[in-house]
C-alpha cells in the first residue's frame, strides 16, 4: 500500500515537475524582445507592435489576432524571413479558434498564407469563404485574384481584380491590376497603374515593391536605364528588399558589367537562396564560362526545392525548371505535366512547352507555347521559347517573327538564351 | 476564472498546444524553396485615406458660422526622425452635407492635394534648415491643395488653388515657431470661408480598451488616453450657415447632416480605356464617432465604408445592429446591468434619423433631424448614418463633456465638439440614457478618459498643435507656443476618479499609447472630443460619482465589496427631452 | 516484491510515455532553411571579457559553405568563421575596443530537414579588460549583418555585474537549440547593446552555471571527460564513436556515482545499517538506474520541448524533492528502528547471542527481517532519491545529443550513464555487505552496543543528509 503510494507520489512528482516546467516556459515567453528599431515610418512594424501589445492584454480579441496574422504575412513577404509565416499561421488559427464562424479576416489571412505556400486551390476556397461572409472585402478579392491568376483562370482573376478596384482602390489593388494588364500584354497601362501604386505607397517596403515592379516592366521592354533607376530608387527606399538586387544584377549583366552582376547574384543568393534567383545566377555563370559554379547553384536550388517538398509543399513547376537546368527533359516534362494538371497558368504552359521541346516533342510543345502567350503577354522569354519551337518545326516565318519580337522587346532578356535567339535568327536568314 | 485549477488546466493545455505547435511548425512550406510568383502587398497600409473622425459645431467665437473638421491618418508618431505625413495626392478628401434629409449630399467640399518636392534625388530630408514660413526655401517638401465646392449636385467650383498645407511638425530645430506656420496655413476665402489643412494633435480622446469587453477583456484598466501623443492630418472648414442650410435659410431649416469621405478615381482594367476614369470610388467614410466599433458588425465594415449613406437603410444588418446592439447585451451578460428592451428605436434616432418626434421614435424631443427643417419633404427623408447638427442652438460658455446627455444641447449627438466625450456618451446612450433621460450610474465612469491630452484653441481651426517627441515620452505640443489655449495643460488622472468633484479646470488624461481593436490599417479608427474645462455643473459632479461606481462595477469577476455604484446624487441629469 | 516491480514498471512506463511525446526531430529549421543564426554569450570578469559565440547555419547556408568546409577542413572552417566573427563583433570598454584572442571551439553538422544538414559552429573570444571600476560596454555584432536570422546577446557577470542590463543573462533560445515559438514576439534581432558594469556580484548575480563540481582532481577529470563526451556527440557519429561514447558514458556514470554527494553515500550507510543483502544492493542499483535515466530523460525532453527554461531551477526543485524524499526515508527508518527497539529489546539480545554462537553468514537467514515491505520500500526510496537528481553532466550529454539531432543516441548514453552509476552503487553495496560478512564482528560489549546503534545512527544520518540536500537545493532556489 505504502509502496503504491510512493509510486503514485513519484508519478505525481514527475507530472507536477512537468507542469511547472510548462508553467515556467509559459511565463518566459515574454522574454522575446521587441523588434529592432524601425525605419522612419514603418506602419507595418508599428501595427505589429500595437497588435502584439494589445493581444497580451486582450488575448480574446480575435479580430486583432487575424489582423496580426495578416501583418506577419506582409512582413514575411517583405523580409523574406520565413519564421513570420509560422507566426502568421499561429495567429490566424488562434483567431479562428476563438471565433470560428463569420471570421472573414482570419480566412483572408489563411488564404494569403496558402497563396504564399503555392496552395492556390486552397487559397481560392478560403477567399470564397471569406467573401460569403463579407462580400465587400477588397482583401478577399485580392487573395482570390492571386489564386485565380496562378491557377490560370485569367478571366476570373481579372474580375476579382476589378472587384478589388471597385471596392478599395489603393496600392494592393493597383499592383494587382498592373500585373493583370501586364499578363495581357498591356504594358503601358500596367506601367501607369504601377506608378499609381507607387504614389499610394507609404511603407518603405511597399515603395520598394512598386519600384521593383516598375523596374521589371522597364526591363521587360529593354529600357535598361529606366529599369536601373527604379531598382536604385527602390534600394534607397528600402535596402532590405531583396528582389531589387536581382534587378540591379540583371541590368549589370545586360550592359556587360559581368563581374558586378555575378557579385550581385552571389550576394543575393547568399542572403536569399530562392530557386528563381539561383537559376538566373546559374545561367549567368554558365554564360560567363563558369559551369562548375553554375552547377553548384543548381544543386542548391535542388536542395531548396527538396526542403520545400520535405515540408509538405508541392511545386512541380520548380521541379520542372530544375530538371531543365539539369538537362533532364523527360523528368521536366513529367513534373510540368503534373503542375499543368493542377493549374493552367502561363508560366506552367511555358515551362511545359519548353520541356517538351527539349525532350524532342516539338509538335506538342507548340500548343503549350501558344497557351503561354494566349493572353497576349509580351514576355521575351515566352516568345523566345515559342520561336525556338517553331524553329525546330521549321515554321520559319513564325519563328523569325517571334524570335525577333522577343529580341525587340528586350535584347538582354537572358544572358544564356538571348545569344541563342540571335544565332537561331542568323540561321533562319540562311534557310 | 483564474483559479489554480484553471491555471493547471491551462498548463496542460499549453503543453498540448506546445506539442501541436511542434507538429504545425513542421508543416508549412514557406521558405525560399518554391519557384517564385508575384506576391503583391495585400494589407498595405493606406493611412492617408483612413478617416478617423468628423466634428461639426457652431463656431463659438464666430456666430453664424459652422466649423466642420475631418481627420485622417491615425497614429502619427511624432518621434524624432524626419517623419512627414502627406495627404494622398491620388485621392480626394470630402466633407459632405445633407440638409434635406434624403441622405444625398447637398453640399460637397472637396480637397485635392499636390506635392511640391524640391528634394531631387539628393536628400530625403524634408527641410535643409530652419523653416520659418510656409514658402521658406528650406522647406524642401510641401503640399498644397485645391478646395472645390459643389451645391445641390451642380458642378464643382474651385474656391482656391495652391493653398498651403501646414507641414508635419518635424521638430523644434527645423520649425522653431510652428504656430506661425500653422497660422499661415489658415486661409480666408471670399464669403467668409476659412479653410485649413495640415497636421494637428489628434483631438480624439478615449481609452479604446473600453471596447475590450467585446473580446472578453478586463475593464478595470481603462483610463489611458489611447491616442494621447499622436498626431493626425486634419482638414477644417468654416462656412456661414447659409452655405450649408437648406435653401440657404438656417432659421427655417437649421439641421444639417455631415459626413466625410475619401475617394479615389475608379480604375478599370478591361476595355480599351483601361485606367482611371472620372467617377470615384469611396474608400472610407465617417459620420458619427465609433460607428465601426459600436454599430457596424465586423463583417459589414467594408460594406459600410464603401456605401453612400442613402444605402444605409437598405443594409438590414446595420439597421438590425443599431436596433439590437451588442454592447448592452455584453454588459448585461458580464456585469448584470439589464440591457434596455429592443428594438432600440432611441438608437435609431441617435444614429440614423436624428432626434425628432416626427419619426415616431421614443425620444420626445425635436433636436437634430432634418425632418425638423421646415422645408424638408418628409417623404424623401431617408434614415442614414451621419453626424447631425442643429445650427440654431447657441454655443454655451460652459460646455458639458457629456453633451446632450449632460443637458448641454450643443454637444454630441447634436453635432460634435472637440471636447465632447463621445465614448462615455455613446456608452450611456447604448444603455438607454437618451431614452430614459437618466444617466446609467454604473457606467458613468465610461472609459475614464474625459478630455484630450492637449488643450484646444479658441479660434479656427481650434485643434491643438501637433505633438512633438515620441508618444511614450509625451513631449506634448509645446504649450508655450499655445498662445490662445483656453485650458491649462493636461494633468494625469488615475483610472477610477477618486472623488465626486471633478475640478472644473482639470483635463484628465493619461499619456500612454494603446492599440485600437482595428489598429491595423483599416479605415475604422474612430474618435472623439472632450471638453476641457468649464462644466463643473451638477452633471459633472454626478458623472464623477458615477465614474467611481463604474470603476467598481467594471472590475470584472472580482469579489467587489461594493459592486454597485454608491448612490447617485439626486441632482437631475437634465435629460434631453424638454 | 511484485509491488516493487510494479512500481519500477510504472516508472519505466512513465519514461516511455515521456519518450513518446513528440520529440524534436529533424524538421525544418524553425527560422527558415536559409537563416544564419547567432548567439553571443558575454561573460564579464573584473579583468577580462569572454564571449562564447554560437553560429547556427540552416540547411541552405550549410550547403552553400560545404565547399569551403571541404577545402579547409572542419578545423580550418571553424577557425575562419571565428576569425570573421571576431572581426565583426566589437566590444568597447569606455570607448576603447577590445582586441580579441580567438579560439575556435567547435564545428558540427547536425541532421536537418530533407536529409540535409545544418551547421553549428562555436567560438570563444577573450580579451583582457579592466572592469574593476564602473565602466560602460558597447557591444555590436555585425557578423553577417545582411543575413536573415536570429541574433541574440546575453551577458553574465562574474565578480562584476551589469546594472539594469538591457540584455538577458540567459539565452532565450538555449543557445540556438530551441527557438521560442511565442506568437506575440518578433524573432530576436539583437545586434547591439550597451552595458554599464559595476564591480562586485550585483543583487541580480546569477549562481555559477551548473556544471560538475569543480575543484578536486577527480572532479576535474570527470568534467573534462564530460566535455570530451559532449564533443564526441557533437561530431559526426560513426558506430565506433558511438560505442566509445557508450563506454565513456558507462565510465562517467560509474565515476559520478563514486563521487561524494547526492544520495549515494546515504545508500551505503543504509545498506550497512540495515544489514543489506546482495539482492538489496541490486535493487538499489536498478532503481537508481531507472530513476536517473527516467529523470534525465523527462527533464531533458521537457527542456528541449519547453525551450528557454532555466535548467538550474528545475534541478534545484528536483533537489528539494529528492532531499525531502531522503529525509522521509530517514524518518521512516528511524521510526521503525525505535519502534522495534522497545518491544523487541530481547531480540537484540538474541541477536548478540546469535552472533556469538553462530556462523555469521547464516545470520540473515535467521534474523527476522525488519518488516519486509517497509524494507523494500526503503530501498526503492533510496534508489529513487539517489537517482532523482539528474546529474548535470548526464543532462548536458542528453541535451547536447538532442540539440545535435542524435536524440536516440543521447537516450542511449544517458541509459549507459545510469547503468554505470548503478554499477558503482551496486558494487559498493555488495562490497559493503561482503566486507561486513567477511569480517564478522565479534564485538565486545561496547562494540555490541555500538552495533545496535548502527541502524539508529544510519537512520539519523539519512535524515540529516536528506534535510541537508533539501536545504541546499532550496537555498539555490532562493
Amino acid at each position: 500500500m505504502v509502496r503504491r503510494r510512493i509510486v503514485v507520489g513519484f508519478a505525481a512528482l514527475l507530472l507536477t515537475g512537468a507542469g511547472s516546467l510548462v508553467g515556467l516556459r509559459h511565463g518566459s515567453d515574454h522574454v522575446t524582445v521587441a523588434p529592432a528599431p524601425a525605419t522612419p515610418i514603418d506602419r507595418l512594424g508599428d501595427s505589429i507592435a500595437r497588435a502584439q501589445e494589445r493581444l497580451r492584454d486582450v488575448p480574446g480579441d480575435y479580430d486583432t489576432w487575424a489582423a496580426l496574422g495578416g501583418a506577419y504575412l506582409e512582413r514575411a513577404r517583405v523580409t523574406a524571413d520565413p519564421s513570420y509565416y509560422r507566426k502568421a499561421e499561429g495567429a490566424l488559427h488562434r483567431s479562428l479558434t476563438i471565433h470560428r464562424s463569420g471570421n472573414a479576416t482570419a480566412l483572408i489571412g489563411l488564404g494569403a498564407l496558402a497563396n504564399a505556400r503555392h496552395d492556390f486551390a486552397a487559397a481560392r476556397g478560403l477567399a470564397r469563404r471569406a467573401l460569403r461572409i463579407d462580400s465587400y472585402s477588397a482583401d478577399a478579392y485580392g487573395v482570390l485574384a492571386d489564386a485565380q491568376t496562378q491557377l490560370g483562370n485569367a478571366a476570373a482573376a481579372t474580375s476579382a481584380v476589378q472587384h478589388m478596384l471597385d471596392l478599395r482602390p489603393g496600392l494592393a489593388a493597383y499592383a494587382r491590376a498592373s500585373y493583370d494588364l501586364e499578363q495581357h500584354g498591356r504594358l503601358v497601362q500596367a506601367e501607369s497603374l504601377m506608378h499609381r501604386a507607387l504614389d499610394a505607397a507609404v511603407d518603405p517596403a511597399d515603395i520598394a515593391f512598386c519600384r521593383y515592379q516598375l523596374g521589371e516592366l522597364y526591363w521587360q521592354t529593354g529600357r535598361l536605364n529606366a529599369a536601373s533607376a527604379q531598382y536604385t530608387a527602390g534600394r534607397a527606399a528600402d535596402r532590405s528588399y531583396l528582389p531589387l538586387l536581382a534587378g540591379q544584377a540583371k541590368v549589370a549583366a545586360a550592359v556587360g558589367r559581368t563581374g558586378e552582376a555575378l557579385a550581385g547574384y552571389a550576394d543575393l543568393t547568399a542572403r536569399y537562396p530562392a530557386p528563381t534567383y539561383l537559376f538566373e545566377y546559374a545561367d549567368l555563370l554558365r554564360s560567363a564560362g563558369q559551369p562548375a559554379r553554375a552547377d553548384e547553384q543548381i544543386a542548391l536550388a535542388g536542395a531548396a526545392l527538396q526542403l520545400f517538398a520535405a515540408n509538405g509543399g508541392t511545386d512541380d513547376l520548380g521541379t520542372a525548371q530544375l530538371a531543365l537546368a539539369r538537362n533532364r527533359p523527360g523528368e521536366a516534362v513529367r513534373a510540368a505535366r503534373r503542375e499543368w494538371s493542377r493549374r493552367h497558368f502561363a508560366d506552367v504552359a511555358d515551362v511545359l512547352g519548353w520541356a517538351l521541346h527539349e525532350a524532342g516533342s516539338d509538335a506538342q510543345a507548340l500548343s503549350y507555347a501558344h497557351r503561354a502567350t494566349a493572353l497576349g503577354a509580351r514576355n521575351a522569354g515566352y516568345l523566345f521559347h515559342l520561336g525556338m519551337i517553331e524553329y525546330s518545326l521549321a515554321q520559319n516565318g513564325d519563328a523569325r517573327r517571334d524570335l525577333r519580337t522577343a529580341l525587340a522587346l528586350n535584347p538582354h532578356f537572358s544572358p544564356r538564351y538571348a545569344p541563342m535567339a540571335r544565332a537561331a535568327l542568323a540561321r533562319l536568314a540562311t534557310r | 476564472m483564474h483559479t489554480p485549477k484553471a491555471r493547471r488546466i491551462g498548463a496542460v493545455g499549453a503543453a498540448l498546444g506546445l506539442a501541436f505547435a511542434g507538429a504545425v511548425a513542421a508543416l508549412g512550406p514557406s521558405d525560399a524553396g518554391a519557384s517564385s510568383h508575384r506576391e503583391a502587398p495585400l494589407i498595405a497600409s493606406d493611412p492617408a485615406v483612413d478617416n478617423t473622425d468628423v466634428y461639426a459645431f457652431v463656431s463659438p467665437e464666430r456666430p453664424g458660422y459652422v466649423t466642420l473638421i475631418a481627420n485622417f491618418i491615425p497614429f502619427e508618431e511624432p518621434n524624432g526622425g524626419p517623419n512627414y505625413y502627406p495627404f494622398a495626392t491620388d485621392a480626394t478628401y470630402n466633407l459632405k452635407v445633407d440638409s434635406d434629409g434624403d441622405a444625398k449630399p447637398d453640399a460637397v467640399f472637396r480637397w485635392t492635394f499636390h506635392n511640391i518636392d524640391k528634394r531631387g534625388g539628393n536628400t530625403f530630408l524634408y527641410n535643409n534648415g530652419p523653416v520659418t514660413s510656409l514658402d521658406d526655401p528650406n522647406l524642401l517638401f510641401r503640399q498644397t491643395y485645391t478646395l472645390e465646392s459643389s451645391f445641390g449636385g451642380r458642378p464643382f467650383h474651385t474656391r482656391i488653388n495652391a493653398a498651403p498645407v501646414a507641414p508635419s511638425r518635424v521638430g523644434p530645430a527645423s520649425m522653431p515657431n510652428y504656430r506661425q506656420l500653422r497660422d499661415q496655413a489658415v486661409t480666408t476665402l471670399p464669403g467668409g470661408w476659412k479653410t485649413f489643412a495640415g497636421q494637428a494633435d489628434d483631438p480624439f480622446f478615449l481609452d479604446l480598451r473600453v471596447f475590450d469587453l467585446l473580446y472578453g477583456g478586463d475593464l478595470s484598466e481603462v483610463g489611458q488616453d489611447t491616442l494621447a501623443g499622436y498626431n493626425v492630418n486634419t482638414i477644417a472648414l468654416q462656412v456661414p450657415f447659409k452655405d450649408v442650410a437648406l435653401n440657404g435659410d438656417a432659421t427655417r431649416n437649421p439641421v444639417i447632416g455631415i459626413w466625410s469621405t475619401t475617394e479615389r478615381p475608379r480604375v478599370r482594367i478591361t476595355g480599351v480605356n483601361a485606367g482611371p476614369g472620372v467617377d470615384r470610388v469611396q474608400v472610407s467614410r465617417l459620420g458619427n464617432p465609433l460607428v465601426n466599433e459600436v454599430v457596424v458588425p465586423a463583417n459589414l465594415k467594408d460594406a459600410f465604408n464603401a456605401l453612400p449613406p442613402d444605402r444605409d437603410a437598405s443594409i438590414a444588418p446595420v439597421v438590425a445592429r443599431v436596433k439590437d446592439p451588442e454592447v448592452p447585451r455584453l454588459i448585461q451578460a458580464i456585469y448584470g446591468l439589464p440591457a434596455p428592451a429592443t428594438p432600440r428605436n432611441d438608437l435609431t434616432e441617435i444614429f440614423l434619423t436624428g432626434i425628432t418626434t416626427k419619426a415616431g421614435g421614443p425620444i420626445k424631443a425635436d433636436l437634430n433631424s432634418q425632418l425638423n427643417n421646415t422645408d424638408v419633404i418628409s417623404s424623401r427623408f431617408r434614415p442614414s448614418e451621419m453626424l447631425r447638427l442643429n445650427l440654431s442652438i447657441k454655443p454655451t460658455a460652459t460646455p458639458n463633456r457629456l453633451g446632450v446627455l449632460g443637458g448641454d444641447l450643443q454637444g454630441f449627438p447634436n453635432g460634435r465638439r472637440l471636447t465632447d466625450d463621445v465614448v462615455d456618451i455613446e456608452l450611456q446612450a447604448l444603455e438607454g440614457a437618451a431614452q430614459t433621460g437618466k444617466l446609467v450610474d454604473a457606467l458613468a465612469k465610461g472609459d475614464a478618459v474625459n478630455a484630450n491630452d492637449n488643450p484646444f484653441g479658441a479660434t479656427f481651426p481650434y485643434l491643438a498643435l501637433p505633438n512633438m517627441g515620441a508618444v511614450n515620452k509625451g513631449a506634448g505640443t509645446g504649450t508655450s507656443a499655445q498662445t490662445n489655449a483656453i485650458a491649462p495643460a493636461a494633468v494625469k488622472a488615475q483610472a477610477p476618479t477618486p472623488s465626486a468633484a471633478v475640478p472644473a479646470s482639470s483635463a484628465p488624461a493619461e499619456r500612454a499609447p494603446n492599440t485600437a481593436p482595428a489598429a491595423l490599417s483599416r479605415p475604422s479608427t474612430t474618435h472623439t472630443v472632450g471638453l476641457t474645462v468649464a462644466g463643473a455643473t451638477g452633471g459633472a459632479a454626478l458623472a464623477a460619482l458615477l465614474l467611481l461606481g463604474g470603476a467598481w462595477f467594471m472590475r470584472r469577476r472580482r469579489p467587489a465589496p461594493a459592486t454597485l455604484a454608491p448612490p447617485a446624487p439626486a441632482s437631475d441629469p437634465d435629460a434631453p427631452e424638454r | 516484491m511484485r509491488r516493487v516491480w510494479l512500481g519500477l514498471a510504472t516508472l519505466g512506463v512513465a519514461g516511455i510515455a515521456v519518450l513518446a511525446l513528440p520529440a524534436p526531430h529533424a524538421s525544418a529549421h524553425p527560422l527558415g532553411n536559409f537563416s544564419v543564426n547567432q548567439a553571443l554569450a558575454i561573460d564579464l570578469y573584473p579583468n577580462r571579457v569572454e564571449i562564447a559565440a554560437v553560429v547556427d547555419l540552416a540547411e541552405l547556408p550549410t550547403l552553400q559553405e560545404r565547399a569551403v568546409v571541404a577545402a579547409e577542413g572542419a578545423a580550418g572552417y571553424n577557425a575562419r568563421v571565428c576569425a570573421a566573427l571576431a572581426h565583426d563583433v566589437t566590444v568597447r570598454v569606455d570607448g576603447r575596443p577590445l582586441a580579441w584572442t580567438v579560439r575556435p571551439t567547435g564545428f558540427a553538422y547536425r541532421p536537418g530537414s530533407a536529409g540535409l544538414h545544418t551547421t553549428r559552429v562555436t567560438c570563444a573570444l577573450g580579451a583582457p579588460a579592466d572592469l574593476a571600476a564602473t565602466s560602460t560596454l558597447d557591444v555590436t555584432n555585425s557578423y553577417r549583418a545582411d543575413r536573415i536570422g536570429w541574433r541574440e546577446l546575453t551577458a553574465t557577470g562574474h565578480g562584476v555585474h551589469p546594472v539594469d542590463p538591457s540584455i538577458p543573462a540567459r539565452s532565450p533560445s538555449d543557445e540556438l537549440r530551441s527557438y521560442p515559438t511565442d506568437l506575440l514576439g518578433s524573432p530576436l534581432d539583437q545586434r547591439s547593446a550597451r552595458l554599464r558594469v559595476e564591480p562586485g556580484d550585483g543583487p541580480a548575480a546569477l549562481g555559477p552555471k551548473t556544471h560538475v563540481n569543480r575543484g578536486d582532481p577527480v572532479s576535474r577529470w570527470i568534467a573534462s571527460a564530460d566535455r570530451a563526451l559532449e564533443g564526441l556527440v557533437g561530431d559526426r557519429l560513426t558506430p565506433l564513436i558511438g560505442m566509445l561514447g557508450v563506454v565513456l558514458a558507462l565510465a562517467l556514470g560509474a565515476g559520478h556515482a563514486a563521487l561524494p554527494g547526492h544520495g549515494k553515500t546515504v545508500m551505503a550507510a543504509y545498506l550497512a545499517g540495515r544489514h543489506g543483502r546482495p539482492r538489496d544492493a541490486v535493487i538499489v542499483g536498478a532503481t537508481v538506474t531507472l530513476t536517473h535515466t527516467g529523470g534525465v530523460l523527462v527533464l531533458g525532453l521537457l527542456l528541449t520541448t519547453a525551450a528557454g527554461l532555466a535548467g538550474e531551477v528545475v534541478l534545484s526543485w528536483l533537489g528539494v524533492a529528492s532531499g525531502v524524499l531522503v529525509a522521509a526515508v530517514g524518518t521512516a527508518m528511524l521510526v521503525t528502528t525505535i519502534r522495534r527497539r522497545a518491544p523487541r529489546h530481547h531480540h537484540g539480545h538474541d541477536h548478540d547471542h546469535h552472533h556469538d554462537h553462530d556462523h555469521d553468514h547464516h545470520h540473515h537467514h535467521h534474523h527476522p527481517h525488519p518488516a519486509g515491505s517497509g524494507r523494500r520500500l526503503g530501498l526503492v526510496g533510496m534508489g529513487v532519491a539517489g537517482g532523482l537528481v539528474p546529474s548535470p553532466s548526464a543532462l548536458v550529454v542528453l541535451l547536447g545529443a538532442i540539440g545535435l539531432g542524435h536524440t536516440w543516441f543521447g537516450v542511449l548514453l544517458v541509459a549507459a550513464y545510469g547503468v554505470g552509476m548503478a554499477g558503482t552503487l551496486t558494487l559498493a553495496g555488495l562490497l559493503l555487505i561482503r566486507l561486513r560478512n567477511r569480517f564478522p564482528v565479534r564485538p565486545r560489549r561496547a562494540l555490541a552496543r555500538l552495533t545496535r546503534l548502527v541502524p539508529t545512527g544510519s537512520a539519523v544520518l539519512v535524515l540529516c543528509v536528506g534535510l541537508g540536500l533539501a536545504g541546499r537545493a532550496a537555498l539555490a532556489l532562493g
